[in-house]
């Protein structure tokens, strides 16, 4: 006797910075529709510009630039909210379920604050294409855009007024270091499956 | 009679990577199992922490289930706290088995080379752990879980 819900589980394991991660796999024979989709990632800093996409059947369902964060949940949110649940569930019949989980450090090298593709200048040296080749296309294909508009960042400034002083403070964006993410790392997948 | 029950199942975590079973018994007097919700004392042991428990057989919840979907941080209203099962899980007086796994584990199995089992605190060097002198999440060790199982006679 099997009950009429599912988690099944996909364990990612990423062991480098920029690493992209295929996987495929086959959903559960006794279950019929797949409802809801949640990540799991070991490092908060290492999901801002993450991006993973997902197909069933060859259909695609998220696209290969879906940042990761918006897959992701805090403590913060009820059990049983931390889902994204398909406003239609997705039929299933010992479905192709296939994932690709692209590691944040990609973008960095972009050197993107606000993780817009078209940003950013990369440097030769610093990129090398073929290590993101997937599906026979560029990931990314340009090696020379203009730099996002991020407000200059004007440090902390003193006056000095005759016998008293004014501190301006700081403004616009800090340029202080990202957290490091640490890898190894794992990403975990969460399917929730259902009968009806 | 009421209609609903807490009943609770601590756990004493001693060391890293520990894996604990346990059997349980539910009270005989609630028909069904509503929710769950597991309560650490530490916000660092959440992360990679397992919890899985068949009732009567039937797993639940496997083994690889992580915790971090079984609790919720007081920014959540009580009501909101507990996970509830997808459906009614026939209950009354049936019998537990479960395993919780310590989630200091998991960057130790990563930098070993390890994917499962247990922890062998024998084998690890924490010096020799890429980025890591000591363990990396500061959990401190031991510490108690607290299973509450949330039982039920509501239709």
């Amino acid at each position: 006797m099997i009950l009429g819900y599912r988690f099944q589980k996909v364990s990612l394991r990423i062991s480098r910075s920029g690493q992209r991660v295929y996987f495929n796999g086959e959903s559960h024979k006794d279950f019929s529709l797949l409802k809801g989709i949640a990540l799991s990632v070991g490092y908060d800093s290492a999901l801002f510009g993450s991006t993973f996409g997902f197909r069933v059947d060859e259909k695609k369902v998220l696209d290969e630039s879906h940042e990761a964060h918006l897959l992701v949940f805090g403590s913060d949110v009820a059990p049983n909210d931390r889902m994204l649940f398909f406003e239609t569930p997705i039929p299933i019949q010992s479905s192709k379920l296939e994932g690709i989980y692209t590691d944040s450090a990609l973008q960095s090298l972009l050197g993107n604050i606000s993780y817009s593709p078209g940003g950013g200048v990369i440097a030769s040296t610093d990129v090398n294409v073929k290590k993101t080749y997937v599906s026979g296309k560029d990931i990314v294909s340009y090696s020379n855009a203009v730099v996002d508009n991020v407000p200059a960042y004007n440090a902390p400034t003193s006056i000095s007024l005759g016998n008293g002083s004014m501190a301006i403070p700081g403004t616009a964006a800090s340029p202080t270091a990202p957290a490091p993410v640490y890898y190894p790392y794992d990403v975990k997948i969460t399917l929730l499956l259902s009968q009806k | 009679m009421k209609n609903n029950k807490f009943q609770r199942i601590r756990l004493r975590v001693s060391a890293a990577g520990e894996t604990l079973r346990f059997n349980a018994v539910c009270d005989k007097g609630f028909r069904s199992i509503k929710g769950i919700f597991v309560s650490l004392p530490q916000d660092k042991a959440i992360q990679g922490a397992t919890l899985g428990f068949r009732l009567n057989n039937v797993e639940v919840l496997d083994d690889g289930h992580e915790v971090k979907n079984l609790t919720a941080s007081n920014g959540v209203a009580p009501n909101n706290k507990f996970f509830l099962f997808p459906e009614k899980i026939e209950a009354s007086g049936g019998s537990i088995e479960g395993r919780y796994t310590d989630g200091s584990k998991y960057p130790l199995l990563v930098d070993n080379g390890e994917d499962s089992g247990v922890y062998d605190p024998g084998k690890v060097d924490f010096k020799t752990l890429a980025g890591y002198t000591t363990n990396p999440f500061g959990v401190v060790f031991p510490y108690d879980v607290i299973i509450n199982i949330w039982l039920s006679n509501e239709a």
